[in-house]
């Protein structure tokens, strides 16, 4: 879990509809984040996919009519190692025109990782931009993001993680309260680790939004 | 604003960049003025035993030392060389600091151990009464029982890459593991003993074959190039062991083994040392099996996996001392259970300076498993506990590193010293990990 604590994804679950101004959309998620690597390297240790598995629980406040602030937070605690994180994340939905429309967003966050008593901290800023396809009641999402992370933990000098990354997500509104949102997403970032010189990232899921 | 607030306290509120061990943890001042030991010593009595247990694990005939000393007769040419050897505390090599802890297989000299050889040395080399000799326990030379032999295919003839080494892979030609088995006896057989400068040793998954079968002899020669990524970091999670000259078949102790998968291939890592020679080298392995042990021996790897990353552990340029550390509590592998542990190994590259590996006590004191005061790559080993050391839930272990990048302490290439670089985590850079063995305790 050590391995991939820099690993989690931040502001997921994009969709550049805005939650009205004055309520309150809870998200309730379910996602795997982690780096893979392919191959088997010249000691026979073998590529793969290191998973954090995570539950995520959100709150999306309506300012106006474009604009809204979140709240989120992923949790995984374990007997032998915890992992946890918490980030607050604005989104602005600047252009619509027809089927279409745009937002972007901002978000910083925190995590803490800690596994035998050894912690490993990462605090994070993301900026995905957004763009979203009304099918009907439901709505496509695509997205590209940039963000930064930087790792701490005693004894090693603190990590810089700058990447980049695209989603593609979906809205499938179930009623008028309750939608869920599936997205798969990857990113890049140029930090070298074990067994390549620049290492890649990924995260699935799915969260339920009930608006309130 | 008051979470904004919150976030930035949260920042690194756990980082502690500094060691919790003392610089001058487990070392001790010599309390030696010169004049301990045999006042007049004999070879019969006082040296040959010496020699024995601390000399001929590498001063063989066709050893990798440059010279045998087997008998009296082999010191006569080479005494101004061996005392100077011994003076400078360059020999016999044995890494580990005093006061740290206690090894078997130890070839360093006590202080009046030394100041008897250098004494003998200096006069004229007195042979003494054979009827003085002391029984000596000729170290074993193999395991009890051989229950699998791993080899090489093919001869390999070493050639100089990186420098006068080459690092080689092999996957060993062995007998079908049809099920688990435990390894309880490991005994490696150097093909050509003076060049096979170490040896580390691993098991590969079966599904893993059929890639690493593809690798061998591509470039025309047996095996593969083994100086890459990860090579050496599969000793932490499928270790099976490690050799170099001087080391003995291990034995573990009665009751443990180390799990070796069925259908796993068992993959050779060799360290060559074409600088005393380039003969064809056919190395094999002697393995003891069981089929149920009491405790199963596991390996826990000690480092921080942020190292792996970026920056994580940069050492830059003409830094005289950059320094790492880590710890935690490996009893997450046992689900709390206490463990005992067996051996260590600590592993940098040539710009290592100090190493230590250590176990922080849940009661705030500390016990030293390793302290390397001058590291030298090329003396890296294997070292078993004579007792093994107990951790509970709770205790930590610890590993720190340090690196000298000056340009003092640089790699000579194709006979140019090296300008220092920036480098990070990698086979061609550095490293910093230790590996305990350990099994679960027996209960008190």
């Amino acid at each position: 879990m050590l391995l991939v604590a820099a690993c989690g994804a931040g502001s997921t679950y994009r969709t550049t509809r805005v939650t009205p101004a004055g309520h309150t959309d809870w998200l309730f998620g379910a996602q795997v984040s982690g780096a893979g690597t392919v191959g088997v390297d010249e000691g026979g240790g073998k590529g793969g996919v290191a998973p954090l598995p995570e539950a995520a629980i959100g709150a999306r406040r309506g300012l106006d009519e474009r604009f809204e602030v979140q709240l989120n937070g992923t949790l995984l605690p374990t007997k032998i190692a915890q992992t946890g994180s918490l980030e607050l994340a604005g989104k602005f939905r600047f252009a619509q025109t027809g089927r279409w429309s745009f937002a972007t967003g901002a978000g910083a966050g925190y995590r803490l990782t800690q596994a035998g008593g050894a912690i490993i901290e990462d605090i994070y800023v993301s900026a995905p931009l957004m763009a979203g396809i009304e099918l009907g009641r439901h709505q496509l999402v695509l997205s590209i993001d940039g963000g930064y992370h930087r790792l701490y933990s005693s004894g090693a000098q603190p990590v810089n993680l700058p990447y980049i990354g695209e989603a593609i997500g979906f809205r499938w509104q179930i009623g008028r309260t309750w939608a869920l949102l599936p997205e798969i997403g990857g990113a890049w970032t140029p930090a070298s680790n074990l067994m390549t010189e620049d290492s890649r990232l990924f995260h699935v899921g799915i969260a339920a939004l009930w608006t309130r | 604003m008051r979470l904004w607030v919150v976030w930035l306290g949260l920042t690194g509120c756990f980082y502690d960049a500094a060691s919790p061990l003392p610089e001058d943890f487990a070392t001790c001042a010599l309390a030696d003025d010169g004049t301990s030991g045999v006042a007049a010593p004999t070879w019969y009595r006082d040296i040959e035993p010496l020699v024995v247990a601390k000399c001929q694990g590498c001063h063989t005939d066709s050893g990798i030392a440059p010279f045998p000393l087997m008998t009296y007769q082999d010191f006569v040419p080479v005494r101004e060389a061996v005392f100077q050897s011994v003076e400078d505390r360059i020999m016999p090599p044995w890494q580990p600091a005093d006061c740290c802890n206690h090894y078997t297989w130890d070839r360093s000299l006590s202080e009046a151990e030394r100041n008897t050889l250098l004494r003998w040395l200096t006069t004229n080399l007195p042979k003494g009464d054979i009827a003085d000799s002391v029984p000596v326990t000729p170290p074993p030379t193999g395991l009890p029982r051989v229950d699998l032999t791993a080899k090489m295919h093919t001869p390999f003839t070493p050639m100089p890459k990186i420098g006068a080494d080459e690092i080689r892979c092999f996957l060993l030609d062995h007998d079908d593991i049809d099920h688990d088995r435990y390894i309880t006896g490991f005994d490696f057989k150097p093909g050509v003993r003076g060049e096979v400068h170490h040896i580390i040793v691993t098991a590969v998954d079966e599904d893993h074959v059929a890639e690493l079968a593809a690798r061998d002899g591509a470039d025309g020669r047996p095996g593969w190039d083994c100086w890459g990524e990860g090579s050496e970091l599969n000793a932490s999670s499928k270790y099976i062991g490690g050799w170099q000259p001087g080391v003995l078949p291990r034995l573990l102790p009665d009751g443990i083994g180390r799990l070796l998968p069925a259908h796993t291939r068992i993959l050779l890592n060799v360290h060559y040392d074409t600088g005393h020679g380039i003969a064809p080298d056919l190395s094999s392995i002697d393995i003891m099996l069981e089929d149920k042990v009491e405790r199963v021996e596991r390996g826990a790897p000690v480092g921080n996996p942020l190292w792996f990353f970026g920056e994580g552990m940069e050492i830059r340029a003409g830094d005289p001392d950059t320094k790492v550390w880590f710890s935690y509590d490996p009893t997450i592998l046992t689900k709390g259970a206490p463990i005992e542990i067996h051996n260590v190994m600590l592993h940098m590259h040539e710009l290592g300076s100090i190493g230590r590996v250590a176990i922080l006590r849940e009661d705030g004191s500390s016990e030293c498993l390793l302290n390397i005061p001058r590291w030298d790559f090329h003396w890296m080993a294997d070292y078993y506990f004579e007792t093994p050391v107990r951790l509970a839930k709770g205790d930590q272990l610890y590993v720190e590193c340090h690196w000298d990048n000056t340009e003092a302490n640089q790699k000579i290439v194709n006979g140019e010293l090296q300008p220092p670089r920036t480098i990070h985590w990698g086979t061609d850079q550095e490293m910093c990990g230790a590996i305990v063995t350990f099994s679960e305790a027996v209960k008190p």
